[in-house]
């Protein structure tokens, strides 16, 4: 009885701590005049809740999979991969939105990023080239 | 912990899939060209779906007739295709083919289709057949993967009033008010227009009826209504009211009318009028794998004789009325009290064949996702037929649900589901049984989207 209410304990303390993210930064292209953005901005624009950032409008930009993107959902969004694509199934289904452009691999994405201001993307750390620049992200 | 997830995002415009739509694709990508507004990004999204369910009920009929009995008439197909052109302007179009018991049939119709304007984040505008903002769900109620629930709350989303509810055809504006206030920012969607109900919606049953009318349809005069949803500044919680007001008129067209004065006078036009005015009340907070929910619902419908029918209807039996008194020597005074006497008690007698419904139904539910193949819900709700009634079990009805979904990817799954009722509300006798007040509900689906 008592192993069962510690695991019971346990399982929901797990399920109430924050859950673990890498790193993950908020990236754009240079020529963006975009500089800074809040974590309340980021969870609308990225499930579809909003289209501008500030006073412009502005596209986000997916991973398919990966860590960076689990990091990004786990600490934006809080939501599963699964999850997260059936919350913009929802969407699409009534015609409110289009899928965000979604990208293999992180190379692609920032490649892609480079060439497209108006987009919003997230990659690891170690995948943010020169043409790209790291938002502030305000909590 | 990280791990590697499946792939995800329009897996569609892989080469399979690419070939499957490339006829619609074709069609779609020329019309746009035609349009020549220089898209930013031209891109054409197609997306469709296929859903079968089976259904078997104990005792009583439920959602339609034959589920005693086990069935499998509730299968629904989708096939949509949008595409933006410029950063603001975006047209969209869904055909849709569902069976639901004696409803639909596998006729292909529109769904939703409309363009849709963007012009700053507190304004938008919307035009064509739109699906109908109410309770947080009905927009996307066909959109199977988005909830763990095989099917919704009936309590609030009613299966047989589906087409009633389901879109609106005319304009309407939406917008995010307050963004970026801590205490969150509100979502509206207020919308005026009419709404397209199929002849053979279930809604109309009764009414066809009672009144020996197997051809009576409902037609729509206006409806309006809004929406207003607070994401609040706590993550994952919010609340939402939704309302909508709708006016229309029968509209009866048989020979067979003739035969019966009662029935004669429908041919009028506008005999008939039927309101109805549903508002729903919710809080739905999700956390991380939890998606906790409760919507509450009063559902108001009337249907009355019009006043220009009910004088076309009592003027000659207040003449005969008159003529009879006049007749046995009554001066005018007194026949005329005579007359309409007659014609209150005729009109009377007219009213028995009123309906008036003041339904309320509420739920609650609990999810959990457990990983990104296993989800499972709880959910109790109550349903009355008639507020003032709560006491009688054939107006009331208790639903103790709970189910199972198991994803196969990210494109396919398969849900389970059993619902223990208390009270027949909303239950169908099975021929020849009468109806139990215990009795329950199993459902299974297999769907499937792109």
């Amino acid at each position: 009885m008592a192993r069962r209410m510690l695991r019971s304990l346990i399982l929901a303390l797990g399920l109430l701590a924050p859950l673990a993210a890498d790193d993950v930064v908020m990236v754009v292209a240079n020529g963006s005049e975009l500089q800074e953005i809040s974590a309340r901005e980021i969870s609308a624009l990225f499930t579809g809740m909003t289209r501008t950032v500030g006073l412009r409008i502005a596209r986000p930009a997916v991973l398919r999979q990966g860590g960076a993107h689990q990091s990004f959902l786990d600490r934006y969004i809080g939501k599963s991969p699964a999850q997260y694509y059936n919350w913009w199934k929802r969407l699409v289904f009534t015609g409110k939105a289009d899928f965000p452009k979604a990208f293999d691999s992180e190379e692609q994405m920032a490649a892609f990023l480079a060439e497209n201001p108006s987009y919003i993307g997230y990659l690891s750390p170690g995948h943010v080239t020169g043409d790209l620049k790291v938002l502030t992200v305000r909590e | 912990m990280h791990h590697q997830g499946p792939s995800v995002f329009h897996p569609w415009t892989r080469p399979g899939w690419k070939t499957l739509v490339r006829g619609l694709l074709a069609v779609f990508t020329a019309l746009s060209a035609a349009g020549g507004l220089g898209a930013v990004e031209p891109s054409l999204e197609i997306h469709g779906s296929l859903a079968q369910s089976y259904l078997s009920s104990t005792h009583n009929d439920i959602l339609f007739p034959g589920t005693e009995h086990g069935s499998f008439e509730f299968s629904e197909a989708y096939l949509n295709a949008s595409r933006s052109i410029g950063e603001k302007l975006r047209v969209g179009a869904q055909i849709l083919s569902r069976d639901y018991g004696p409803e639909g049939n596998h006729d292909v119709q529109l769904d939703w289709g409309y363009g849709d304007y963007f012009f700053n984040e507190k304004l938008g505008m919307r035009v064509g057949k739109i699906r109908l903002p109410l309770g947080f769900y009905n927009e996307y109620r066909d959109v199977d993967s988005a909830r763990t629930e095989l099917l919704l709350p009936q309590e609030v989303y009613r299966e047989g009033l589906r087409s009633f509810i389901l879109a609106y055809t005319g304009v309407g504006i939406y917008g995010k008010l307050g963004k970026g206030l801590r205490a969150g920012d509100v979502d509206y969607h207020l919308y005026v227009g009419t709404l397209n109900i199929p002849d053979d919606v279930q809604f109309v049953q009764p009414l066809r009826r009672s009144h020996n009318a197997p051809a009576m349809g409902l037609e729509t005069d206006r409806v309006y209504g809004g929406s207003l949803f607070w994401n609040t500044g706590l993550k994952g919680l919010r609340l939402g009211f939704s309302a909508a007001r709708f006016r229309g008129h029968y509209d009866i067209d048989s020979p067979a009318l003739f035969y019966s004065p009662l029935h004669a006078p429908f041919l009028s036009e506008r005999g008939l009028l039927q309101e109805a005015e549903p508002k729903v009340v919710g809080v739905e907070y999700q956390r991380g794998r939890w998606t906790l929910a409760s919507e509450y619902q009063i559902f108001q419908r009337k249907a009355e004789y019009s006043a220009d029918f009910k004088r076309a209807y009592a003027q000659p039996i207040i003449a005969a009325a008159e003529r009879s008194a006049r007749a046995g020597g009554a001066d005018a005074a007194t026949a005329a009290t005579a007359g309409q006497a007659a014609g209150d008690k005729a009109l009377a007698g007219l009213n028995v064949g009123s309906f008036a419904f003041d339904s309320q139904g509420w739920y609650a539910s609990l999810s959990c996702q457990f990983d990104d193949r296993w989800s499972a819900f709880l959910r109790y709700g109550e349903y009355l037929a008639e507020r003032s009634q709560r006491s009688t079990p054939s107006l009331r009805r208790d639903d103790y649900a709970m189910g199972l979904r198991r994803d196969f990817g990210v494109h396919w799954r398969a849900k389970a589901e059993l619902h223990l009722f208390d009270g027949s509300a909303g239950a169908l006798a099975v021929r020849g049984n009468p109806i139990a007040d215990s009795w329950s509900l199993l459902a299974l689906r297999v769907s499937f989207d792109f």
